[in-house]
């Protein structure tokens, strides 16, 4: 409830410019899906428990590119943001074979209870977040 | 006001905020998803809504993977 509420005083207070508010903006957003995603959980099928995983890493996503951008702009200076980038592109990587794999799994065996594929997923995501989390990508 | 309306508040700032916020137009539809999410208590997804959510993520792996510019 208090990430909810610090959620709705972040989002009023956004005006002005520059990368730390765009960082911040960011951070609204991001924060907002995760910690929705995390209430919305309430089902355990699946397939949706999936779909939920992959729509929160989408806005971490989202912001990873921002960040991205920033920094190939040397908004960011390049030799800070330069390691998070490759960071974050190496962890990308794991977290969409694990999301492949945890879909393939899904449409090939929908009877078949997909829960480990879908934690590999989980934490390969978990391992990204902390390093846009770590890293100020998502302030 | 009760965690379902603080909730349900939250998913409409976060909608109406992320094509707002520079460069974060892609979040949207994962916003949006996540917020229809908990209006319909987490029912089952089918495998289109999956596969949408899917190709959208690959589509910003794509632009997350590409090198940064020479310096």
């Amino acid at each position: 409830m208090k990430k909810i509420i610090a959620i709705i005083a972040l989002s009023v207070s956004l005006a002005g410019c520059g990368v730390e508010t765009v960082m911040q903006g960011v951070g609204v957003v991001v924060n907002g899906i995760d910690a929705i995603g995390t209430v919305a959980i309430k089902n355990p099928v699946t397939r949706t428990r999936l779909a939920q995983v992959v729509a929160t890493y989408g806005g971490y996503q989202a912001a990873a590119n921002v960040y991205r951008d920033l920094c190939d702009q040397k908004t960011i200076a390049r030799s800070t943001c330069a390691p998070v980038v490759l960071k974050l592109q190496a962890a990308d990587r794991q977290v969409m074979i694990a999301i492949e794999a945890a879909a393939s799994f899904i449409r090939n065996n929908p009877t078949l209870d997909a829960s480990s594929v879908v934690s590999v997923a989980i934490s390969a995501f978990t391992a990204f977040k902390q390093i846009a989390d770590a890293n100020g990508v998502v302030k | 006001m009760n965690i379902e309306q603080a909730l349900n508040l939250v998913s409409k700032v976060i909608v109406a905020a992320a094509p707002v916020v520079t460069g974060l137009e892609s979040a949207k539809p994962f916003a949006e998803f996540i917020a229809n999410s908990l209006k319909n208590n987490a029912t089952e997804v089918t495998d289109a809504e999956l596969e949408q959510l899917l190709s959208k993520v690959r589509e910003q792996s794509e632009r997350l993977q590409k090198p940064l510019s020479p310096e």
